[in-house]
């Protein structure tokens, strides 16, 4: 048995720790009828192949934007993942099948070859939403669904900007960064905390 | 691969493979060691049985991991275009969970339904695809003495004190879906630990059925108040709920499961399809004398 992670095998634990579609990517790499090495090197692992998939899929659909696709040039890709499969489930080499499409996708990227990229994108989110590890849709985003903190951001941004016209003297322009907070949803309001002058936002 | 495979549904425009009448899907068959092609005994339509937690303490990797590998096989199915009927069950009454309930005051039924909610919790969070059916012990009991009643009557069970003893003995084949030789299998010591009542005709007899204790959960049967004895209970469900089943595939754990349990008695998962070829060699004391 190996070391296990911080706070143990508890899934409640582990998921503060991993990124719940790395924790899909780790337990369900192996072949179903192997032990599965559950250790810190294999999240690792799990983390840094599964971030090749994310980093390729989010690339290559900014890449591709409205390009028409024709699947059927990706479909040796697809027919590899479905022999793995149907050969006992043989998941480690359904991945290989993906990840060996996202290389040559990295490389029509590179290529800037828009119709074969966006073939191979498509093949590989087929392929990933069998297994359930398509990034797009399937998963939380990166802001863990909670984006309070990129609002905060924003928010203070067009806070300063307001700030900055109101010491212009542009009344206007600072009236108008407040309008379009408000058409946006955010309610900014001057706030006096121990004799420091400063703004919140809300959700109007 | 043959023209049948989930590459047919490729020209459509992203819809839904087409239904196919056969499968391509091979796994591996327990009863005969070896990986064969799935067969559906209807065609087009996949039943799977999954033995599914016992709903003891709140679930860990190891649970998750036979759970995503069941996922696996569950989604492609699916994606092969088959009708998949996919049933996993919840343990939700054992000597565990009475023991721990009792240990805290908390009633045993709140501790199995709180833990169940941690399992659902769990599935969710890494996208395992929820069951067609998750019959719970609690609300089988009558198919499980009904079946029990089929299991004595055929001679491969006897009551004794208020318990029910499968008798291993009489049961041809016994041990060989799990690789085990009766003759070489100890009994187990928990047998006094738990506090039988009865008493057994050999020491690898286990119970079916357990005379009720002071304090525990227990409900009417032939045989006076009792609970199910653990291995029965999939049997059970799975009888109820797919009729038919008989190739087996254990799902694998991780090296670092630390008090997963599996039904050893029972497959961990049963696929309701038949074997192309031959006839299934695993023993089922409730389809003695129906097998082709």
């Amino acid at each position: 048995m190996s070391k296990s992670l911080g706070n143990g095998t508890l899934l409640d634990d582990v998921l503060t720790e991993v990124r719940p579609q790395v924790l899909r990517y780790v337990l369900g790499a192996g072949h179903y009828r192997s032990p599965l090495e559950w250790s810190q090197a294999a999240v690792a692992d799990g983390e840094a192949a599964y971030g090749r998939i994310e980093t390729f899929v989010r690339n290559a659909t900014d890449a591709v934007g409205d390009q028409p696709v024709d699947e059927a040039l990706a479909k040796a890709s697809w027919e590899e993942f479905a022999a793995a499969l149907d050969d006992d489930l043989s998941v480690p080499q359904a991945l290989a099948a993906v990840h060996s499409a996202v290389r040559v996708g990295n490389a029509l990227l590179a290529a800037d070859e828009p119709p074969a990229l966006a073939a191979t994108l498509s093949v590989v989110r087929r392929m990933l939403t069998v297994l359930a590890l398509d990034p797009v849709g399937q998963w939380p985003s990166a802001a863990g669904g909670d984006l309070r903190g990129v609002v905060d951001t924003l928010a203070a941004l067009a806070v300063e900007a307001r700030a900055d016209a109101r010491a212009a003297k542009d009344w206007a322009r600072a009236d108008a960064v407040r309008d379009r907070l408000a058409t946006a949803g955010i309610a900014v309001e001057d706030t006096v905390v121990d004799g420091v002058a400063g703004v919140r936002w809300r959700l109007a | 691969m043959g023209s049948e495979s989930p590459t047919e549904g490729w020209e459509g425009e992203g819809g839904p493979p087409v239904a196919s009448t056969s499968v391509t899907l091979r796994l591996y068959d327990t009863a005969t060691r070896s990986v064969r092609p799935l067969a559906p005994l209807q065609a087009g339509h996949v039943g799977v049985y999954v033995c599914g937690p016992t709903v003891q303490a709140s679930p860990h990797v190891g649970h998750l991991r036979s759970a995503v590998a069941l996922d696996v096989l569950h989604r492609w199915l699916l994606a092969s275009g088959l009708m998949v009927t996919f049933v996993r069950n919840v343990t939700d009454v054992d000597d565990k969970i009475i023991h721990d309930a009792a240990h805290t005051g908390e009633p045993w039924w709140a501790l199995a339904t709180r833990t169940t909610r941690a399992f659902h919790r769990a599935y969710d969070a890494v996208q395992v695809l929820p069951p067609t059916g998750e019959p719970r012990v609690t609300g089988s009991i009558a198919s499980i003495t009904a079946l029990i009643e089929r299991i004595i009557s055929r001679g491969h069970a006897y009551a004794s004190g208020g318990d029910v003893y499968l008798a291993v003995r009489t049961a041809p084949g016994y041990g060989q879906l799990s690789g085990q030789d009766p003759d070489q299998l100890r009994a187990s010591d928990k047998a006094v630990a738990h506090g039988h009542t009865g008493t057994k005709r050999d020491p690898l007899d286990f119970a079916l059925w357990k005379a009720v204790k002071p304090g525990e959960p227990s409900w009417l049967s032939p045989w006076g108040q009792g609970r199910p004895g653990w291995h029965i209970e999939c049997s059970a469900m799975a009888v109820t709920t797919s009729a038919r089943a008989s190739t087996s595939t254990p799902a694998g754990s991780t090296s670092s499961s630390r008090t997963t349990r599996t039904k050893s008695r029972s497959p961990a998962l049963q696929v309701t399809a038949s074997p192309s070829t031959g006839s299934t060699t695993a023993w089922s004391p409730w389809r003695e004398g129906q097998r082709r």
